[in-house]
């Protein structure tokens, strides 16, 4: 017997608020190209969204329309509509969801708001599987041109060599070519500065993170998870730098005023993998035991975790290549094991919430490592359980809670000791 | 003082009176369609054993799938919680537990202070459970809790490939038309069960000494083969079905 | 069918190979999927040794994992875990899809026995920029596989393994390529059992006794069932099982598509004064794997084997969690289906559910 409870997450901060308006706006602005008959894209994978900005492309982000679809309940409509297409249950939500999106004849309103059809597409292969190989039935469905970006996957850690650089930059100028064919214009100085704005984005988002590091926190991962829109979709503009600003100085307030999330903080509590997207309000539910969580991870995707001073604004493609390859999604585990153990001690997480998305191919694969690895490192245990951030058919609220009730419960019950 | 723990399972609904960390008495009642009142049975039960009388309303903490129909949330606690609580209140030492019980079955990890490191669940699937025991205890025309005895008669291999509950009843109801003896057939489902809750502890890699609770746990099929599997002797304490009620009734007394 | 016999007898006993190469002293580099070059571990005086998974459900590789990914990579960290890969000296995957890269940090994460390296291969095909990346992490790997063996590898010693690896190579398919007859002289199952034992093999050995079976089955008389032709396609298949299930549904295997049969050898090395590239261009210039670019190459290639062996239907077995295969799958059906009869089927790799597998392939193999 299942039980479907959802609830939207509970947003504390102004800019937070103001981030989700200017969504609409980014949105309604890819309408606008397609009146104006500019060329839209498809965006499939963690291309550096810089060289977009670059060429002022209209660009429509796989990663970002499923999240809106989940948190309006419409993820799962969806999902079934590519699965009566041929598509496996066991491909990954966000690309079932998407493709169900596109092949649907007979749109919902909401989703005809945010839906433009691709001119082009440009898909790359971080940090998964399911980025590299989804994009080619919409290139089909819509016998559209698209342009394949190979990005190494990261053996290296943190030094990455020459060649993996050279490579990916070569990839990178291959999709600015592919636009220039296509009708857009490549300014290299608009390119330089998307760099630089990146980079400040980056300098703000570590100061934001430092802010909500303090106890209390004054920060969610509801507010979090809103937050990264700009860091992950909006990187290198300067809205992007704006809105953080404005983030940054709000937070100092509560900061300076000790407002936390929570009055009685107990607990904080970190989430690794998909969010609930479709029912954030389960990031509230644990606070009624005096539990924040704190961070999500997934607020890293594509920010934060790499040196800025080797990002060369002049040498832009080499910077966005650079910074695109220390992701610390992409895959080998060595920089997100890393980043993860050092965040739960400057967070001063209790515990690990690892939701495990059973449709993700690479996720759920690093979960056991952060389990040990951060237990080892910091003593903080870590609950694994399955929780699919977007597929509300598999939804079961009462097993779901059960879990974070247990998991709370037993942390609690350690700090006691 | 006294204090009362009580564990609403899906089958059954047991209860527990301590008195100074020493259980007086204990009472278990079938859950059935009315929670309420099966509580009030099994309490009116309890109390009576212990000699107290039933105007006195001593504190308890419930647990189990129907705490909150009977408990305020300030008196509801989690079954991991609660099991481990119970099972290190039986025996300090176990740092693993492994609860067997009608709809759920779940893993437990501890340290030696207490702690609890990790723990699964296994609730979304009946297979591994006291539910699936007994629907297969009805095709078979046994009584549930003479499975384990009656399998134990068995010197074969027989294997019961489905891993759904549901498909692995018609494959039971085949085999019972094979004329496959019942207690070969008996082996086979207790393996199935055992490997399903051993996956389990898989994934939480159990190790040192474990205890089995729950309903389950009583069933020396399942135990027997557990141990094979998990190259261990498990703990089986005299009332395995009430460790978690004993929990809960600890947990009063700190929260009292 | 002696020469069959013998082959089918390695086969069936693998770790008589590995004890000749141990007591030999020889060092055995295992390696998993197709980007490998296998050439430059035997160059350096080591043995290539293709990891196959066993039949058998997932044990503790479920905790380390989680059940959602590719039951082939969970299965071969299984036998790693049961110590059952301490004969390797060292492991060698590449990149290729998120399961592989991931048995790559688990392994050297839980596995002490053994070592595991990763070559970082491109994902895209015929790109000059791509050879240029493939090569230096091959020269890189060289140097790796200098350390292991001790030996200096030269040029030399590159063109004649990449000579003797492309002659099984070339045998293979040559022998393979005697199934496009209207009666195949050997069947599906008899196929990828061959193909495995070649691929573990020291290839000396393999390349004379293929010459002999060659031979051997070139007047070989198997009954005309008048059986539908079928290709199977997918990742990888070591249980014959699954060909035998097809067999058994009345559908004649004259093809398989798969990492332990034909994408391994049915391209050889062009001649190349650069052994070292070579072996980038093999390697980037066949489109066997479905998660390679572009997919349009590898789509033609596929339909292309089905039109050489004249196939009436194809068959995809994709193991469960296979991400490349399965979206590889609802990708070309609708394109293949105009063409060929395709039905996509999910497997456990464990061989779990047969029941249903046979009756899913039995009706599509009626319906033919």
């Amino acid at each position: 017997m299942t039980t479907k409870v959802t609830v939207p997450g509970i947003k504390n901060l102004q800019t937070t608020a103001e981030i989700s308006n200017s969504i609409r706006g980014y949105y309604g602005n890819l309408k606008l190209a397609k009146e104006k008959k500019i060329p839209v894209i498809w965006s499939f994978g963690l291309i550096p969204r810089e060289i977009y900005h670059a060429v002022d492309a209209p660009v429509l982000f796989l990663e970002h329309l499923p999240l809106m679809m989940g948190a309006k309940q419409l993820s799962g409509k969806y999902m079934e509509i590519a699965e009566e297409d041929g598509f496996s249950r066991d491909v990954c939500a966000f690309h079932r969801c998407f493709a169900g999106c596109a092949i649907a004849e007979e749109k919902d309103p909401y989703l005809d708001s945010f839906f433009v059809t691709p001119d082009l597409i440009i898909a790359s292969n971080l940090p998964c599987i399911s980025e590299s190989k989804s994009f080619l039935y919409s290139a089909d469905l819509y016998n559209c041109p698209y342009y394949f970006v190979d990005g190494p996957i990261n053996t290296w850690g943190k030094n990455i060599p020459d060649h993996a650089i050279k490579y990916y930059s070569s990839q990178l100028q291959g999709a600015l070519d592919f636009m220039e064919e296509h009708g857009f214009k490549v300014d290299m100085d608009r390119l330089k500065e998307s760099v630089k704005l990146s980079l400040k984005m980056i300098g703000l988002w570590n100061e934001i993170d430092d802010l909500r590091k303090t106890v209390p926190t004054p920060m969610s991962a509801v507010d979090g998870l809103t937050a990264a829109y700009p860091l992950i979709q909006l990187a290198g503009t300067q809205t992007g730098v704006t809105l953080y600003e404005r983030l940054r100085d709000e937070l100092k307030e509560k900061v300076k005023n000790k407002e936390g999330v929570i009055e009685n903080e107990q607990l904080r509590l970190l989430w690794v993998g998909v969010p609930p997207f479709f029912n954030m309000g389960l990031i509230n539910y644990v606070e009624k035991y005096g539990a924040v969580v704190a961070k999500s991870m997934i607020e890293y995707l594509a920010g934060g975790a790499y040196d800025p001073s080797l990002v060369d604004p002049e040498k832009p493609l080499e910077g966005l290549a650079y910074k695109s390859l220390v992701d610390i999604i992409n895959p080998t585990a060595e920089n997100m094991l890393e980043f993860i153990a050092k965040s739960v001690k400057e967070f001063q997480i209790d515990g690990i919430i690892g939701a495990v998305k059973r449709s993700c191919g690479l996720l759920p694969g690093y979960f056991r490592m952060i389990k040990d690895s951060v237990f080892e490192y910091a003593n903080v245990p870590t609950t694994i359980f399955d929780l699919d951030g977007l597929d509300i058919r598999e939804y079961d609220d009462a097993t779901t809670k059960g879990n974070l009730d247990s998991f709370v419960e037993s942390l609690l019950a350690s700090k006691r000791r | 003082m006294v204090t009362v723990g009580i564990d609403v399972g899906s089958l059954s609904t047991k209860v527990v009176l301590l008195n100074n960390d020493k259980v007086v008495s204990y009472a278990i009642y079938p859950t059935g369609v009315n929670t309420e009142a099966a509580v009030d049975q099994a309490m009116e039960s309890a109390m009576e054993k212990a000699g107290i009388s039933s105007k006195d309303k001593p504190f308890f903490v419930a647990t189990g799938a129907g705490k909150k129909k009977i408990a305020p949330e300030k008196q509801q606690a989690t079954e991991v919680i609660c099991d481990t609580i119970g099972s290190l209140h039986i025996n300090p030492k176990v740092t693993g537990i492994i609860d067997i019980g009608g709809e759920t079955c779940r893993a437990i990890k501890c340290d030696l202070k207490g702690n609890i490191i990790d723990f699964a669940m296994n609730d979304k699937c009946a297979s591994g459970t006291g539910i699936f025991l007994d629907a297969m205890a009805k095709a078979l025309r046994v009584k549930p809790e003479e499975m384990g005895d009656i399998s134990m008669k068995s010197d074969k291999d027989i294997e019961v490939t489905s891993m759904c509950a549901v498909f692995a009843e018609s494959e039971v109801v085949s085999m019972i038309h094979r004329k496959v003896p019942k207690h070969d057939i008996l082996k086979g489902i207790h393996k199935s069960i055992a490997s399903r809750i051993y996956g389990l502890t898989n994934r939480i890699l159990l190790e040192g000494e474990i205890i089995a609770t729950g309903g389950i746990a009583n069933n020396i099929g399942v135990v027997s083969i557990l141990n094979e599997l998990m190259n261990t002797r498990l703990n089986v304490p005299k009332n395995p079905e009430i460790v978690g009620a004993i929990g809960a009734a600890i947990l009063a007394k700190e929260r009292s | 069918m002696k020469t069959l016999n013998k082959i089918m007898d390695i086969y069936d006993n693998p770790m008589q190979i590995i004890d000749k190469f141990k007591a030999a002293d020889k060092k055995i580099v295992g390696y998993r999927c197709l980007y490998v070059p296998e050439e430059i571990i035997h160059a350096a005086g080591m043995v290539p040794y293709p990891t196959f998974g066993v039949t058998q459900p997932i044990m503790t590789a479920d905790s380390y994992f989680q059940p959602c990914v590719c039951e082939f990579v969970r299965n071969l960290f299984d036998l790693a875990k049961e110590n059952k890969f301490d004969f390797l000296d060292e492991l060698v995957l590449c990149n290729t899809c998120d399961a592989i890269r991931h048995l790559y940090s688990i392994w050297n994460r839980y596995i002490e026995s053994v070592p595991c390296y990763i070559i970082n291969n491109p994902q895209k095909m015929h790109d000059e920029a791509g050879y240029l990346f493939y090569r230096q992490e091959l020269e890189n790997f060289k140097i790796e596989m200098e350390k292991l063996s001790g030996n200096k590898i030269t040029d030399n010693a590159l063109q004649q393994s990449i000579e003797l690896y492309d002659e099984t190579r070339r045998l293979l398919k040559q022998l393979n390529e005697l199934r496009k007859r209207d009666i195949p002289p050997i069947t599906g199952a008899e196929s990828l059992k061959i193909a495995i034992a070649s691929m573990l093999m020291p290839k000396k050995e393999a390349n004379e006794l293929l010459r002999q079976l060659i031979d051997e089955v070139h007047d070989r008389e198997i009954e005309d069932d008048n059986c539908p032709r079928i290709l199977i396609t997918g990742s990888i298949i070591d249980d014959p099982t699954i060909i035998e299930l097809v067999q058994d549904m009345g559908g004649n295997v004259v093809v398989d598509d798969l990492c332990s049969s034909t994408k391994y050898y049915w391209y050889q090395t062009k001649k190349n004064s650069d052994p070292m590239d070579a072996i980038v261009r093999f390697h980037l210039e066949r489109d066997v794997c479905a998660c390679m670019h572009p997919s349009e190459n590898r789509y033609d290639y596929l339909t292309e084997l089905a039109s050489e062996f004249d196939v009436d239907g194809i068959i995809y077995f994709n193991i469960k969690y296979c991400h490349p295969f399965v979206y590889e799958a609802t990708i070309y059906r609708k394109k293949l289906e105009q063409t060929v009869p395709t039905l996509i089927l999910e497997t456990d790799h464990s061989l779990s559910g047969l029941g249903q597998l046979k009756t899913r392939v039995q009706a599509f193999i009626e319906m033919l």
